[in-house]
């Protein structure tokens, strides 16, 4: 088969007809629960879906290599989404504020804390360190610059990478 | 650099402005003339004020509490996701890559954790540590993710029990004894009752370990073995004790349960200390450090503390 002459949703259909049998137990054979492993096959079609002007010729003479990169991440953001979720759940038991919470403001709030999660997983450590000592626990860019022992102008320039990587993230998501 | 990357560039260096102090007015017009300039600048700040926006949702509890929880580096979880993939005998297969914040059950910096089992069996968990528990229908697994257990068998253990690490397994006959991840290579096992069988990911035999002995392995071998007369670990007593310990090794052990940064100074690291001190107030284990010995500690932060020379 030649996927040359096909236009790019139908070139998606065939790699999804070929393959999806061959991700579904990718994903069931990294899972402890492979009930997951369909849904999870699902969304990695429907990112080479959104993102079809990258789909270039030699992703699709190595499929399986290509939707393997997009399945990984996908797996490592899911095993991190539950992370997030079980780190809630505690914060939820521990903390009093929360009793006043609805049931969609929990929601909500696990969302955001979800989506700030997934920029901060893929910050470096150093970065990560800095932006959560600033916004969480208000530290000034000398007192982390202090904590961290490095200087001051380095700590702005963690602070500016982190800035620019959520914005990144936002912007392409 | 892309342009589009000169614009999130220019849009993060505004956003760090106006978290920093209010514009000045011809700051607040340079800011307007750049987001009228063109429409992806306005997308990016309009991006900015909805992280902005998102942050601000979040209490500082609640923060430090899921964003500021232990994580593993996403390389790390791929590398042991590819492990897998390749078919590794990593410990037999027993030992799935289950990134440490999957753990079953899981101690914060400080705290510790006893789970009771019906048969009897007590598994402990010391500080920073995470474990999952498979109970399957003929023996039951502890993964040691990291950090470091105490596991007592009880005296009918209706099911075998083992326990596995990236760097091998271990196998108790009926005993007491502990086992700890001290870095990315290496395990320390320590046994208080009875034995353990020991079996590096690696090799194919196994080395028995007896009571009053500890071990130290990787994933192909024993590395270093030595012997103690106690009877269980001082942590799951409450306790840290050294015994003319150097003090960069005994801060450091001391900063297993404290959070943040301890330091110690080069100049002051070969002092010895001895001492059976109370893992319950770190701040005061510290404090006597500071009086014991010809040093001074300097809280920079709550979670920066450095111990120097006078």
């Amino acid at each position: 088969m030649s996927s040359r002459e096909l236009a790019p949703g139908a070139q998606v259909t065939q790699l999804y007809l070929h393959h999806q049998n061959w991700l579904q137990g990718w994903f069931a054979a990294r899972l402890d629960c492979p009930e997951q492993s369909a849904d999870l096959t699902q969304d990695v079609f429907l990112r080479v879906l959104r993102r079809q002007e990258s789909l270039r010729q030699e992703s699709l003479r190595q499929p399986k290599a290509f939707l393997r990169v997009i399945a990984k991440g996908l797996l490592i953001d899911f095993y991190r989404r539950r992370s997030v979720e079980r780190a809630f759940l505690e914060a939820l038991a521990a903390l009093p504020e929360t009793y006043q919470m609805s049931a969609e403001e929990r929601q909500m709030l696990l969302d955001t804390l979800d989506e700030i999660d997934a920029m901060l997983d893929r910050m470096p450590a150093k970065v990560r360190h800095a932006f959560l000592r600033a916004q969480l626990d208000g530290l000034t860019y000398v007192e982390i610059a202090q904590e961290m022992e490095v200087s001051v102008r380095s700590v702005k320039r963690y602070m500016r990478d982190a800035y620019a990587r959520c914005l990144r993230y936002r912007l392409n998501s | 650099m892309t342009a589009r990357q000169v614009v999130v560039d220019q849009a993060a260096d505004w956003l760090m402005k106006t978290e920093d102090r209010s514009l000045t007015p011809q700051e607040t017009d340079e800011l307007q003339r750049w987001r009228a300039a063109h429409p992806e600048h306005e997308q990016a700040w309009q991006a900015a004020l909805q992280l902005r926006g998102m942050i601000d949702q979040v209490s500082t509890d609640f923060g430090r509490r899921v964003l500021g929880r232990s994580r593993v580096d996403r390389r790390n979880v791929l590398k042991s996701l590819l492990l897998v993939a390749a078919g590794y005998p990593v410990a037999n297969g027993v030992w799935n890559a289950a990134p440490a914040w999957t753990a079953d059950y899981r101690t914060g910096v400080g705290e510790q954790l006893s789970v009771p089992f019906v048969d009897g069996t007590i598994l402990r968990l010391n500080t920073a540590t995470a474990v999952n528990v498979v109970v399957g229908e003929r023996m039951r697994h502890v993964q040691l993710v990291e950090g470091e257990i105490l596991l007592t068998t009880g005296s009918n253990a209706a099911r075998p029990l083992l326990v596995s690490t990236p760097q091998g397994t271990i196998r108790p006959m009926g005993t007491s004894f502990s086992v700890r991840t001290l870095d990315q290579d290496r395990v320390f096992v320590s046994v208080f009752e009875d034995s353990v069988s020991l079996a590096p990911a690696q090799s194919v035999g196994s080395v028995v370990v007896q009571a009053g002995e500890s071990v130290t392995f990787d994933a192909r071998e024993t590395i270093v073995s030595s012997t103690h007369a106690e009877r269980s670990p001082a942590w799951a007593r409450g306790q840290l004790v050294s015994d003319n310990q150097r003090l960069d090794e005994f801060l450091g052990e001391l900063q297993r349960y404290r959070p943040g940064v301890l330091r110690c100074d080069p100049a002051v690291a070969d002092l010895r200390i001895s001492g059976v001190f109370q893992l319950n107030d770190t701040d005061q284990i510290l404090g006597i450090v500071g009086t014991t010995l010809p040093v001074s500690i300097q809280r920079i932060t709550d979670y920066w503390v450095t111990v120097s020379a006078p």
